[in-house]
């Protein structure tokens, strides 16, 4: 084999594997400033920093959000082609004042504060507080005690379990012996401690309304921080409605959303669905995504995305055909039961509360049950507050698909081609025949 | 009718035409000839206003061109050189967009009469490309008369017409100029505007050489008359006695005919006339032999400038 | 320096132009291939809906025939674009377009004739695709929304402008063939810009690779919103995001920038012809 030949693979193997040596390095950390912010969602708090290459902050109007100027160790991490921080090894605060400014006019200047973020029933509750200055100490120390008493609880329950074991080895054995055996209680587990919190941290709280703004960090010495001058995009929803989450029979774990009052949902006859509805606002997609994820390519400024901020509970779902209401539909939980035997399959059956046999401690989901019954071409749902008034944005259209002499689709398109086959024929009977150049 | 004032056109540094100024009166048929490439179609062109001219100005009824577009556009008829035709059309729906076009009344009866004319009324429903060459330049043609225009204009006519088409084609324009249309004829079959101009006008490498009627134009370019005379017999010593004559170039006999070449300065046919009878010769016929426009043509063209600006003083 | 003259007769011509040049693309068999096409394109789309429905129980749509129209709208554009580009690069090749100029018309009138011609056959596909998409909602009752009068609307001006800049391109050539071959080297401009923004854009700004690929990105961003400006298929999306976000403001613009890239792009191809002439 020729020596060129060799040339071409042992070079691509060498670049293949010293590229690969270079991606295993351990990545280089460098001491650089961040905005570490606690950015309020609409539902709950997400926590992002905002790295030197990102120059746009995104915020939630009027409403309440944390900018922690912080330095810390930044590092790009290739695998996921996006810079990370490492705030174990430094979280340095940086001292100084936060400037807010709009058309190079000084609107505020904030000072930091401890700042704490609870979810006193679970980061899934929906229930999210922000608390600032004395109130977050104290709110603190209550989730520090809270948390210290079901720690406490843990601990009892884990005596109470061991004193049960030896209880019930002494009644086992006074059972060997003949003698008369009395079974223990068993110790009742403690409630899971949904409470959470964050630790107690500095930041500096900022609520303002729409609009375009920039801040920058002053610090002690009255100079600006470098790299701490960013823009600020404060934005507002565009519309507020409430949108369902739609929960088909036939195929419950993928549930399809009617956000955009616009939507009908189209069904097919006999069918059944489960509708959950949610309180949503209508933002600007590449805001949105920003606000969530700075160092994100996604998103577009020219498009709008709906965003659940919480369920709507309570209320009843009426029914209407025509403009007239001819049902009501109630809110029930449901659990998917599985049929057993060879046929694969489920069916969505209501939850009775008791659990007994084969149904679960807790329902797979809750929702209004809407059944769409053949020969009606529509409805129309809408949600009614137990007062009697109309949800506002709740109404959608349901409409039975026709499957029937589809073939007709089909039909349709033929007929311009058949037109203009006529037509040509037609055009060329009336032309008469061409004629041998004879002058 | 149409006058021309100085008519300039460059292309990219190339003069095509070089101060033109030609007129053409009402009522006459006007013919212009020139070698391809003098620069006709150019200067019938910018007549249309189709090129627009580097320099000069261009009148069309005593008005420039520019100034009333649409209304003289309406007054002049015109055939191309070559006939461009639509693919899709027949040849009666050819017309008809063109009658629509120039706002021609009763424009169905115009068209039939008109196809008749040309002996095209029984092709009317065919494609107009399935035509001959010679048909289609009788199209054209009929396509120029809708309208009933003031003035005509007609670039190569009866190309690729045979002799009947020609003589309809001749007839046409004849009977349009006798019901008072102005015609203007370009074309390099220089006995075909022989036979119908008034006037010609003469270009060579864009400039316009000469423009008279065809006897002017003659009579400018005549260094010698052509005379033929028929004698009952020729009687001895004639034919030196005429040699002798001071105003005889040359003579030269065949049978009974004599062929006199003469100085064209002066009509010498009394003296011929009397040089015949004093040596006894009886004279049956005298005919004086016209220079052709062809002659004329290729004299101008191959020995224009220094012959007509001798001519001209 | 344009003639003056009657505006009267501008239109006469203008109108018989248009005419006669619809009359040619309704007798064609091109027309009626793409109205065919288009028409099955949007039915397999269709059905592709119903068919969800049948196998999930479920589906959720704003307008289902929003898309097809959107292919539709695009197919026949694309047609209207050929059409246009060749229409007046053909009568120049052919010679008709001199013989045309020998009587009472201008530049002015000729281009608008075409400009007619071509709205109208999309005036009458529009017809043609409002009356099919109508029989389909009746057949599988799917919505076929007011709304999409906006939609319709809008396909009028964004076609307009399409057919524009066709008949641009058309009168800066000679022949037919040179028409088409600029016509495609022009969408292929547009469609290598917006491919190379939208790969660039899914890099991320602070990859490794951070100068030369931010340069790049922000070279094709630019050159993106250029493209977005000039080419006018791009109009129709941006209409169409105005409407789905019920965006009257951003919808009334679009109507307006389209109607003014129309004028232009028809004003500079009358310039054009003029300083071209119309000679073989």
């Amino acid at each position: 084999m020729r020596k060129g030949t060799l040339c071409l693979p042992v070079t691509l193997l060498l670049s293949i594997f010293f590229t690969a040596a270079a991606l295993a390095q351990a990545p280089v950390k460098e001491r650089r400033f961040v905005y570490g912010v606690n950015a309020f969602a609409g539902r709950d708090y997400v926590g992002t920093f905002y790295p030197p290459t990102v120059n746009t902050l995104y915020l939630l109007a009027d409403t309440r959000s944390i900018i922690s100027p912080r330095y810390t160790l930044l590092y790009f991490w290739p695998i996921t082609n996006e810079y990370k921080v490492d705030w174990d090894s430094l979280n340095e605060t940086v001292t100084g004042t936060l400037e807010i400014l709009r058309r190079g006019k000084l609107l505020h200047s904030l000072s930091q504060t401890k700042y704490v973020i609870q979810h006193p029933r679970g980061l899934d509750a929906g229930e999210v507080h922000l608390y600032i200055g004395r109130e977050a100490e104290a709110q603190y120390q209550e989730f520090q005690r809270q948390r210290q008493a079901y720690r406490d609880r843990v601990w009892e329950y884990y005596e109470a379990t061991r004193r049960y074991q030896e209880q019930l080895e002494e009644e086992l054995a006074r059972g060997e012996r003949g003698e008369e055996v009395s079974i223990p209680d068993p110790p009742l587990e403690p409630e899971p401690f949904m409470f959470f919190s964050t630790s107690l941290n500095d930041g500096s709280p900022i609520e303002l309304p729409a609009g375009a703004y920039s801040i920058r960090i002053r610090g002690a010495d009255g100079q600006i921080v470098p790299q701490s001058e960013r823009k600020l995009i404060v934005f507002s929803p565009r519309r507020e409605g409430l949108g369902y989450t739609i929960i088909p029979q036939t195929k419950w774990t993928t549930p399809e959303q009617a956000d955009d009052p616009s939507q009908v949902i189209y069904a097919r006859s006999g069918s059944s669905m489960y509708l959950q509805p949610f309180v949503e606002e209508e933002h600007n997609e590449l805001y949105y995504t920003r606000l969530a994820k700075p160092q994100s390519t996604e998103g577009r400024s020219d498009r709008w995305v709906w965003v659940h901020i919480q369920p709507k509970d309570g209320g009843y779902l009426e029914v209407l055909r025509d403009g007239q209401v001819i049902g009501r539909v109630e809110r029930k939980p449901y659990w998917v039961k599985q049929i057993p035997g060879p046929a694969l399959g489920y069916e969505v059956v209501e939850y009775q509360a008791g659990g007994e046999g084969s149904r679960p401690r807790s329902p797979d989901f809750e929702g209004y049950e809407i059944r769409v019954e053949p020969g009606q071409p529509s409805y129309a749902i809408r949600l009614v507050e137990p007062d009697g008034s109309v949800v506002v944005g709740s109404e959608r259209e349901i409409r039975l698909v026709k499957t029937r002499n589809l073939w007709a689709l089909y039909l349709l398109p033929l007929l311009p081609l058949t037109a203009g086959v006529s037509l040509t024929v037609w055009r060329r009977g009336k032309v008469a025949p061409r004629q041998d150049k004879v002058s | 009718m149409i006058r021309t004032e100085r008519l300039c056109k460059d292309y990219d540094g190339f003069a095509a035409v070089k101060d033109v100024t030609l007129h053409v009166e009402p009522g006459e048929i006007y013919g212009f000839l020139g070698p391809n490439g003098a620069g006709k179609t150019t200067i019938i062109l910018m007549l249309l206003g189709i090129e627009k001219p580097t320099k000069g100005r261009i009148f069309l009824f005593g008005q420039p061109l520019q100034e009333n577009y649409f209304r003289l556009k309406h007054r002049v008829g015109v055939l191309g050189e070559r006939q461009y035709i639509y693919d899709d059309m027949t040849a009666r729906e050819y017309l008809r967009f063109f009658a629509g076009l120039y706002q021609v009344k009763e424009k169905d009866r115009r068209i039939e009469a008109l196809l008749e004319a040309v002996g095209l009324r029984h092709f009317g429903e065919v494609r107009a490309r399935d035509y001959s060459r010679g048909m289609q330049q009788k199209l054209g043609l009929v396509r120029a008369l809708l309208h009933d225009a003031d003035l005509l204009i007609l670039d190569e006519p009866v190309s690729g017409l045979d002799p009947h088409g020609i003589l309809e084609v001749r007839h046409l324009i004849q009977e349009q100029n006798r019901r008072g249309r102005t015609v203007f004829i370009s074309s390099h079959i220089l006995s075909e505007v022989e036979r119908t101009a008034h006037r010609v006008g003469i270009i060579h490498h864009g400039v316009l050489m000469a423009e008279d009627s065809l006897d002017n134009l003659r009579s400018r370019l005549r260094q010698q008359v052509e005379l033929e005379v028929e004698l009952q017999e020729v009687q001895p010593g004639l034919v030196e006695s005429l040699s002798g004559l001071e105003f005889v170039r040359e003579v030269a006999i065949k049978d009974n005919k004599l062929t006199l070449k003469l100085d064209a300065a002066t009509d010498f046919r009394p003296q011929v006339f009397a040089t015949i009878s004093a040596c006894g010769g009886v004279i049956v016929e005298m005919r004086t032999k016209e220079m052709s426009l062809e002659e004329a043509f290729v004299t101008i063209t191959e020995r224009n400038v220094s012959l007509l600006a001798g001519s001209e003083e | 320096m344009r003639p003056q003259g009657s505006w009267r007769y501008r239109w006469h011509a203008a109108l018989l132009i248009q005419r006669r040049d619809l009359r040619s693309i309704i007798l064609g068999l091109s027309m009626y291939i793409v109205l065919s096409l288009s028409l099955l394109a949007s039915a397999l789309i269709l059905r592709n809906y119903l068919n969800f429905v049948n196998e999930s129980g479920l589906l959720v749509l704003s307008d289902p025939f929003r898309l097809p129209f959107l292919i539709v709208t695009f197919l026949f554009s694309l047609f209207l674009a050929l059409s246009s580009v060749t229409t007046i690069a053909r009568e120049k090749d052919q010679g008709t377009l001199e013989v045309l100029f020998y009587g009472p018309v201008d530049c002015f009138s000729y281009i608008l004739g075409k400009y007619l011609a071509q709205i109208s056959s999309y005036l009458v596909a529009a017809a043609i695709y409002v009356c099919c998409f109508i029989l389909y909602a009746d057949l599988t009752n799917l919505i076929f929304p007011f709304s999409m009068t906006w939609v319709i609307i809008l396909s009028v001006l964004t076609i307009s402008a399409v057919i524009a800049f066709g008949i641009f391109l058309s009168t800066l050539t000679g022949t037919a063939r040179a028409a088409l071959l600029l016509f495609l080297g022009v969408v292929l401009v547009f469609v290598a810009i917006q491919a190379g923004h939208e790969v660039l854009a899914n890099i991320s700004p602070q990859g490794r690779y951070y100068n030369p690929i931010l340069f790049l990105k922000n070279v094709f961003s630019f050159l993106n919103k250029v493209a977005n400006w000039l080419s006018p298929f791009s109009y129709f999306n941006q209409g169409m995001n105005a409407v789905r976000r019920s965006s009257g403001i951003s919808y009334l613009v679009m109507l307006l920038v389209s109607a003014v890239y129309s004028v232009a792009f028809l004003g500079l191809s009358m310039v054009t012809l003029e300083r071209k002439g119309v000679r073989k």
